[in-house]
């Protein structure tokens, strides 16, 4: 009769098998195989998904707007469809995410008196996570500036990350192609 | 007496009776052990990083010109015990040795005079600061990332500190930190 280890379910033989030893090897050979294939397979397929911009982008003033991608760079976890959505990530496996996103603002013109933009991890598309709340802003040369954001998200399946810019800069023109929105499982 | 493998698996030499139930039992015992010790357990505690969220709406007040250590009162994430609110709400002790990533996010109530800054200390020790001007007419939100080498058992503190010239209300804050590597 065939014994199995204790912990990773390997077989070997026992002192009552019949002694064919190639078989008995070759069995012990896969098994050993087919666990650290699977284990290897757990580390690289570690949900990590990457959006990214390819063109430039309005945005109307005063109003929190989702951004939109349109490249997705990595996804190992099937967390982006751009044919469904520009700019969502889903969560396809429960844990805690790091998000990061980033973008590049052009302004044109004089800003108002009291200018903001804000930069807003959202989960599910209305609670916020992480917020960065720019209000230096004096467009010289270069005409643009980069935000950045980044924030922790408890995700469960079928949650979403995103994140929206919200400004009120008249003059303000586009988004360029610089923007992008990544996340990362860090922990279960 | 067998050979054995660098990680330790056991073999029979040519000079050895052979035994192949009992040789091969050895050798299944051992990479079995080997793999789940070393293996899967290392793979499991690398997808699963120590890590806490903690963040607090409650209103604290920011001295002028004084480190305040911010406390937390909604732990919303925590697997390695970082974070205890009965023990304190401002303390996050490191659960084992290693590389950090540690985020802090805090908001202060308007006002335009001076500057507001974001800290991170380790066992007291300044470490990180980030600092912005402070407007009239909106919150000023202040986020720094940093990583760094922590120890077991070093305590983190999440501090805020502005000189405005009054005290200041902090409203909202968010601080997590998460283990990268060994």
């Amino acid at each position: 009769m065939v014994a199995f280890t204790p912990n990773r379910n390997y077989p070997y033989s026992t002192a009552g098998d019949p002694a064919d030893v190639p078989q008995a090897l070759q069995d012990f050979a896969e098994a050993v195989d087919d666990d650290l294939e699977t284990r290897d397979a757990v580390i690289r397929t570690r949900p990590y998904a990457k959006l990214r911009g390819a063109g430039t982008v309005t945005f109307p003033v005063n109003v929190q707007t989702p951004i939109p991608f349109e490249i997705e760079d990595f996804d190992t976890d099937s967390m982006a469809d751009l044919t469904v959505s520009r700019t969502l990530l889903t969560v396809r496996t429960a844990g805690l995410y790091w998000v990061h996103a980033r973008a590049r603002i052009y302004v044109t013109g004089a800003v108002p008196a009291n200018p903001f933009v804000l930069l807003i991890l959202l989960e599910n598309g209305a609670t916020a996570f992480g917020v960065n709340r720019m209000h230096s802003l004096s467009p010289g040369s270069p005409n643009y500036f980069d935000v950045s954001v980044s924030g922790l998200g408890i995700g469960a399946v079928d949650d979403t990350f995103s994140v929206a810019l919200h400004h009120n800069i008249p003059t303000y023109t586009e988004l360029s192609r610089f923007r992008e929105l990544s996340a990362f499982r860090v922990a279960n | 007496m067998p050979g054995t493998t660098p990680r330790g698996y056991p073999f029979p030499l040519y000079t050895e009776s052979a035994n192949f139930p009992t040789q091969m039992q050895s050798l299944a015992l051992a990479v079995d052990t080997d793999v789940q010790n070393n293996l899967v357990t290392a793979v499991n505690n690398g997808l699963n990083q120590p890590s806490v969220l903690a963040s607090s709406s409650v209103v604290q007040s920011i001295a002028n010109l004084t480190d305040v250590n911010l406390n937390f009162t909604v732990e919303s994430y925590d697997n390695a015990n970082w974070f205890n609110s009965g023990v304190s709400q401002t303390n996050f002790t490191a659960p084992s040795t290693g590389f950090y990533m540690m985020r802090l996010s805090v908001s202060y109530a308007s006002n335009a005079t001076g500057a507001r800054t974001a800290i991170v200390k380790i066992n007291g020790n300044f470490i990180w600061g980030k600092t912005l001007t402070g407007v009239s007419y909106d919150i000023t939100q202040v986020m720094t990332v940093h990583m760094h080498q922590l120890t077991a058992g070093d305590i983190v503190t999440f501090v805020a500190r502005q000189n405005s010239g009054v005290a200041l209300n902090c409203t909202n804050r968010i601080a997590s930190i998460n283990k990268i590597s060994a």
